[in-house]
């Protein structure tokens, strides 16, 4: 639900977060991950997909180590609707919103502190880059997504985020996408 | 504080500890894609078009992985083409000649121009080079 002050993330809770709402009814919109994309994630080793999510998303999850971290979604240079492609048999994705953030850091998990409650640390920023999350607004989402990670307040969250990547940046206007004019319906923030 | 583990319900029992990077192509239901990393890295999404994007290393001129989007619909059609085999896992180089084909009838149809096509065959051809040297497998998914 909206909240008229800008909110901060619980770092004791990593799997919601709060982002800048593309709804112009409101200015803040709270996010779930899904929790088949992160246990996927961690089920496959994969420590830089979860380093970005606690760090470049989440960005407050350190509990004591004076580690930089970001605004995560709630200063995004921009948000577009709509990917443009099938997604799961052909049914509409216009629920979908990407956002777009400018980091300029990155995370990961060193190995031997792999997946432990001490928090992500500094990687390797992609070269000529942007970074893209893709959430989902979309009731039917929200609640499959609440009920497999154990969050029972459906009615508290507004999207569920699915995926994220570094993304190759436009020539044109490296603060964007590449492709950004084709590849979504609209920009709307 | 939780680990992400325990936040997630992928506690492991005593000294064991999280997984290990295995490169093994896993279907994400949420985007519907299929993702494959031969390295775990922040890679550079490099999109070619509507169904397949290419996976860079973030600082070197080397491919580490891809991902396949609208991975029902591939699949679908695929399994009926190769009836047989609909039940086993399907080689994903299969999928991208499949798709590379399917650019070619875009042309005839009118919905891609020529010199659109070459640059795109090229670039699945890159994709098709990288998953023959990999062995990427899709598994069947529910359609």
């Amino acid at each position: 639900m909206a909240s008229p002050l800008p909110p901060s993330n619980d770092p004791s809770i990593s799997r919601l977060v709060w982002a800048r709402s593309p709804h112009p009814s409101r200015e803040y919109d709270k996010l779930i991950v899904s929790p088949e994309t992160m246990k996927g994630y961690i089920d496959s080793g994969l420590s830089a997909k979860v380093g970005e999510y606690l760090g470049l998303i989440h960005g407050n999850i350190w509990p004591s180590n004076n580690i930089e971290g970001t605004a995560g979604l709630l200063d995004p240079v921009a948000i577009f609707k709509d990917i443009k492609r099938p997604m799961r048999s052909f049914n509409s994705n216009e629920d979908v919103y990407i956002f777009v953030t400018n980091p300029g850091i990155n995370y990961t998990y060193p190995i031997e502190d792999k997946f432990s409650g001490e928090g992500p640390s500094r990687g390797e920023v992609p070269q000529n880059s942007v970074f893209l999350v893709y959430v989902e607004y979309n009731q039917e989402i929200i609640e499959k997504a609440c009920l497999e990670s154990g969050y029972s307040i459906t009615e508290e969250v507004d999207g569920v985020i699915h995926s994220w990547d570094w993304t190759f940046a436009a020539d044109d206007n490296p603060s964007l996408p590449a492709s950004h004019n084709t590849r979504f319906s609209s920009k709307v923030w | 504080m939780k680990s992400i583990l325990e936040e997630f319900g992928l506690s492991y029992k005593g000294d064991q500890k999280a997984k290990a990077f295995v490169p093994k192509a896993r279907y994400y239901s949420g985007m519907d894609f299929l993702l494959y990393l031969n390295e775990d890295c922040s890679y550079r999404a490099d999109r070619v078009d509507s169904s397949l994007t290419l996976l860079w290393h973030p600082s070197k001129d080397k491919l580490v992985g891809l991902k396949l989007k609208g991975f029902l619909a591939i699949f679908k059609a695929l399994s009926e083409i190769l009836e047989s085999e609909s039940a086993q896992s399907i080689p994903v180089v299969k999928m991208l000649r499949f798709l590379e084909y399917s650019l070619e009838k875009c042309v005839a149809d009118g919905a891609l121009e020529r010199f659109e096509l070459e640059r795109l065959r090229e670039r699945y051809e890159k994709a098709i080079e990288f998953s023959e040297s990999e062995h990427v497998t899709a598994e069947p998914v529910l359609v």
